[in-house]
């Protein structure tokens, strides 16, 4: 077993078994916890593909930003009782079978279909050079979807704060 | 690693994400298992594009943006977590029940 592929295999172990924890576990701490685990896992999983940006982006926005954003609302919302149940009301079967079903099928479409590269694209690939070839692409051909982006973003932010703000609305 | 197994590994994450946001009951790990869904969806965009067209990278231009709208989502998703924390004391999303005939 090359290097790569063990590494694949221990990444995505990763992922999955602290995808599971995040469902199961009773505590709700723990369970953001292991979600930032998986994250982490899946940035290696993108070094692996050769996307050192993404890796980098993957971990600043999500272990540092998402992840502490999301605990401070768990610690500003700490409920009285201690949570006992993990699922709802919906129960797991339902959820399982959509779980499952979508697993069988994406597998099966996976299994059954073949992936050629574009014939413009085969050539080699400097792991070097990707972060500024990205930085060309984005800034160059990309560069309106980046400003929508951009101002999406400003969009999001003010709005968080007016929702979270509530101004003139009483508990009910 | 074939391109096949990252996919698989994204179909997983995904099916995760999904069960978790059809049956969790705290409003945060729904929001969660859809931060982990969306996440899968860039293990297969930078997949493809690390196997299809490794020259142009359109699939990680691609999941940048899927970032950025993820991070958005959170934004805004807590921000209506908080409101409606403030508004019924609880973060069940079964006592959200308002609306039930």
């Amino acid at each position: 077993m090359s290097p790569d592929q063990l590494a694949f295999f221990i990444l995505s172990f990763m992922v999955i078994a602290s995808g599971l924890m995040f469902l199961v576990s009773k505590n709700i701490v723990h369970a953001v916890l292991y979600f930032l685990v998986a994250l982490l896992a899946t940035a290696g999983i993108f070094l692996q593909l050769k996307a050192p940006f993404l890796a980098a982006t993957q971990i600043l926005v999500y272990a540092g930003a998402i992840t502490v954003l999301i605990l401070f609302v768990v610690m500003l919302t700490i409920s009285k009782e201690p949570e006992v149940k993990v699922f709802g009301q919906t129960g797991i079967v339902g959820p399982a079978i959509a779980a499952v079903s979508f697993f069988a099928i994406m597998a099966a479409v996976v299994s059954r279909s073949t992936f050629t590269p574009l014939p413009a694209e085969t050539a080699g690939i400097d792991q070097a050079q990707t972060v500024a070839q990205l930085g060309m692409e984005l800034y160059v051909e990309y560069l309106l979807p980046f400003e929508i982006a951009a101002f999406l973003l400003l969009i999001a932010l003010v709005a968080a704060v007016y929702i979270a703000l509530g101004r003139g609305h009483d508990a009910t | 690693m074939p391109l096949e197994s990252y996919l698989l590994l994204g179909a997983a994450v995904f099916a995760i994400g999904l069960f978790g946001a059809l049956s969790k009951k705290s409003a945060i790990l729904i929001l969660l298992s859809v931060e982990l869904m969306l996440n899968a969806v860039n293990i297969n965009l930078m997949a493809f594009s690390n196997f299809i067209t490794p020259l142009t990278m359109k699939g990680q231009i691609f999941s940048i943006f899927v970032i950025v709208v993820a991070a958005c989502e959170v934004g805004l998703g807590l921000a209506i977590v908080l409101m409606l924390y403030r508004r019924r004391q609880t973060l069940e999303v079964d006592k959200y029940n308002l609306l039930k005939g």
